[in-house]
């Protein structure tokens, strides 16, 4: 997004004001105190130039307008900040520099319309004249409502899922006229309400697109339980590296009461991270998202206040949490209410099924005698007896193979073939593709193997010629259950 | 730079996105080491240190509701989790969907378990899985293929073990063959301490959960077969509830 952190534009310029605001004030009510600070940064000139060139700057800022002021201030925080704040060289005690107002309301309180969040997207519906994202859900509802006549309801079910979702009924409302699926609203007939409820196909939709995000999401995080996850990162608030993720989150709770939650219900954390890091470095505080002038005064701010979490009201974290795709329309706020889980909840037998898990895992297998690949060892079986006429049940009863010999046969077969050389006669064809049509001229799967040949009592033939070749794991081994089953028939 | 302010439990949980919080499992530093108050007999005499081992507890076929016996004795347990899922369960009040946990856990040196747990959030979740895979922790009983040289590395017979209509067969191999399984219960039989093994399948491997479960029934089944190498008579000694009798019937001080 491009905003660069900011929870919303709507608020952008409101906050700007306020602190801009904030260092008026102060000035008016204690002029002393300006002066006193550039007094104490001129003694202190020597030893530390980089504060003095700050509180400089700053001084000057004070007494100008407001627009230049803003100028200023980015420049400065251009110039010395464009690293974490707390990964700056120790600085000494910052305890003279100004205090904030304490009156004045944190952004984060400021009063915002229902549901409002940070979006990239552009409207997808038929016959739109905008051509330029939206950058928020208010404008994006508000878009609908006035050019295209239409409301979504509960639209703020599926932010975690936006964008397929509207793309989907872009495609929809150009195939068919919107009254197939929207009702006309009850105060102004000449908005459209699409209504889950009422119009089943958008219900269907819905629950679709809540899956297939919710899937998506987890097979991420169990990527990045795989990966990332192992690798070492710096600690937001102090120059600690901690060697993988789990580590970074205790050591944060630990040492600087940093509670984001546990690692396993956030997704995309890297990414989660950065985002903190990037309002560190603007100088903005996490909880109350004010900004500050310099480095500092945030972190003396953050450490008196105890600001050391994140905003909970601000939406924009809540893709990193996996909870949020849970149900639609329930996000954390109503599963932290509903914390007492009911009886009937425990005691389900199927809480400890593992038959839930149904799943089916691709092995991809290659043809002993050609270079196609099937996806299941099952199926790379029947085509090779359908189009080789090669038959193991058959060979296996034809020799009295037992289970070693059959991987001895298999793993010698696909040592042939990689050489490119026919198993049965040996002579050696140019390509493996062309190794079929040497079997079928000279039909030497209908020749019988023999037995005495060397390669059945080769030790290296009984390790796997490829690493991981699922046909040694997929063949039908059903002979030796059979002789047990035999057997224990015999002995009653 | 400390940053740290005397964080006290409430005001850390409370507010904030607390995800992890309101107690369950993210303590403070010193929460975390909180010493463990065995409540069944068995947690009190390990907790004493009066069974030398976890072999013990499998010779006289103990059940183990605690999960820090298991930790006291293989501190080394290694876990993974297998698959997060989102199940559903309809109620009256519309559809209900939670997280489910699949766990492996195994100190790939003779001890493996499994554990499933579901629950509204992916942590709580993992977490009552990685409990249930301590308490199932199972003894692994590994031979050779051919000349007993070494380190036994494979599984000493043919063992097979079924669940639902999945059914596995774990065979011998000779060392240096590596694990010749599917992905899934390979990684089952990597923590098991197995090195060399064929398998084979049947019935619907589809049922991921069920054919993994039938790789841990057969890697069960491999103490459970009599060799003539254990034909020896074994010579019986007292179990433990028996022979500490006295310790456990000094109360504990509440």
């Amino acid at each position: 997004m491009d905003d660069g952190g900011e929870w919303c534009t709507v608020k952008s310029k409101h906050s700007r004001n306020e602190s801009n605001k904030t260092k008026e004030s102060s000035n008016r009510r204690r002029p002393n105190k300006s002066s006193t600070r550039s007094g104490t940064s001129k003694s202190k000139s020597d030893v530390r130039p980089r504060r003095k060139s700050q509180a400089a700057t700053a001084t000057t800022a004070i007494g100008t307008t407001t627009t230049s002021a803003k100028k200023i201030d980015t420049t400065t925080a251009a110039t010395t900040n464009t690293q974490n704040p707390y990964h700056l060289p120790e600085n000494a005690d910052d305890s003279n520099d100004e205090d904030e107002e304490d009156d004045v309301n944190d952004p984060i309180n400021d009063p915002v319309p229902p549901y409002h969040t940070t979006i990239m997207t552009m409207c997808p519906l038929p016959d739109c004249l905008s051509d330029r994202p939206f950058l928020d859900t208010t404008a994006l509802t508000d878009h609908f409502k006035t050019d295209h006549k239409l409301i979504f309801k509960n639209l703020h079910h599926m932010y975690m899922a936006l964008d397929p979702y509207l793309k989907r009924w872009g495609e929809l409302l150009r195939s068919k006229p919107i009254t197939e699926y929207a009702t006309p609203d009850s105060t102004d007939s000449d908005v459209y309400i699409i209504d889950p409820r009422k119009c089943e196909l958008d219900q269907k939709l819905r629950t679709e697109m809540q899956r297939h995000a919710l899937d998506e999401v987890l097979n991420t995080q169990q990527k990045e339980r795989d990966g990332p996850a192992k690798e070492t990162r710096k600690c937001l608030f102090c120059k600690v590296i901690c060697e993988n993720r789990t580590a970074l989150f205790k050591h944060m709770f630990g040492e600087h009461n940093f509670n984001i939650g546990l690692p396993d219900n956030l997704v995309n954390v890297n990414e989660f991270l950065d985002l903190l890091e990037s309002k560190l470095i603007k100088l903005q505080c996490l909880y109350c998202e004010k900004t500050f002038t310099s480095a500092p005064v945030l972190r003396k701010h953050m450490r008196k206040k105890k600001h050391f979490k994140i905003a909970a009201k601000n939406r924009q974290y809540d893709k990193f949490y996996v909870i949020n795709y849970l149900e639609p329309g329930k996000n954390w706020e109503h599963f932290e209410r509903d914390n007492v889980e009911s009886d009937d909840e425990k005691s389900d037998a199927s809480n400890d099924s593992w038959a839930e898990w149904d799943e089916e895992e691709p092995e991809v297998s290659m043809c002993l005698l050609c270079p196609e690949t099937e996806s299941s060892p099952q199926e790379a079986w029947q085509h090779m007896e359908k189009k080789h006429g090669f038959d193991l049940t058959r060979i296996r009863k034809q020799l009295g193979l037992d289970f070693y010999k059959t991987i001895v046969l298999i793993n010698y077969i696909r040592h042939q073939s990689s050489l490119d050389r026919c198993f049965v006669c040996g002579t050696t064809v140019e390509d493996l593709s062309l190794l079929e049509k040497h079997l079928d001229e000279k039909k030497c799967l209908s020749q019988p193997l023999d037995s005495n040949a060397e390669f059945w009592k080769d030790p290296k033939y009984l390790l796997p010629t490829y690493e991981g070749d699922p046909l040694l794991t997929g063949f039908d081994d059903d002979s030796d259950i059979d002789e047990e089953e035999d057997e224990k028939e015999e002995t009653k | 730079m400390a940053d740290t302010a005397p964080a006290d439990r409430r005001g850390g949980f409370g507010r904030g996105r607390g995800r992890g919080g309101r107690g369950r499992g993210r303590g403070r530093r010193g929460d975390e080491k909180t010493e463990w108050v065995p409540v069944t007999k068995l947690g009190r005499l390990v907790k004493a240190g009066k069974i030398k081992n976890m072999e013990e507890i499998y010779t006289f076929s103990l059940p183990v509701k605690e999960y820090q016996i298991v930790d006291y004795f293989l501190p080394s347990l290694k876990d993974e989790v297998m698959k997060i899922m989102p199940v559903q369960k309809q109620t009256r009040a519309g559809q209900r969907t939670r997280f489910k946990a699949f766990v492996v856990i195994g100190d790939s040196d003779g001890h493996v378990g499994l554990g499933v747990k579901c629950s509204k959030e992916v942590a709580t979740a993992i977490r009552g899985a990685i409990i249930l895979a301590k308490l199932s922790v199972i003894p692994v009983r590994r031979g050779y293929w051919g000349t007993a040289l070494g380190e036994p590395h494979t599984v000493p017979c043919k063992v097979t073990g079924k669940c639902g209509s999945a059914m596995c067969r774990l065979i011998p191999a000779p060392k240096g063959t590596g694990l010749v399984a599917a992905p899934t219960p390979k990684k089952v039989l990597q923590l098991a301490g197995i090195t060399d093994c064929y398998t084979t399948s049947r019935g619907s491997t589809r049922t991921l959960g069920n054919f993994v479960k039938a790789t841990f029934a057969a890697i069960g089944n491999t103490y459970g077969f009599l060799t003539p190498d254990l034909w020896s008579e074994t010579e019986f000694t007292k179990a433990p509830f028996q022979e500490h009798t006295d310790f456990l019937a000094v109360k504990q001080r509440k």
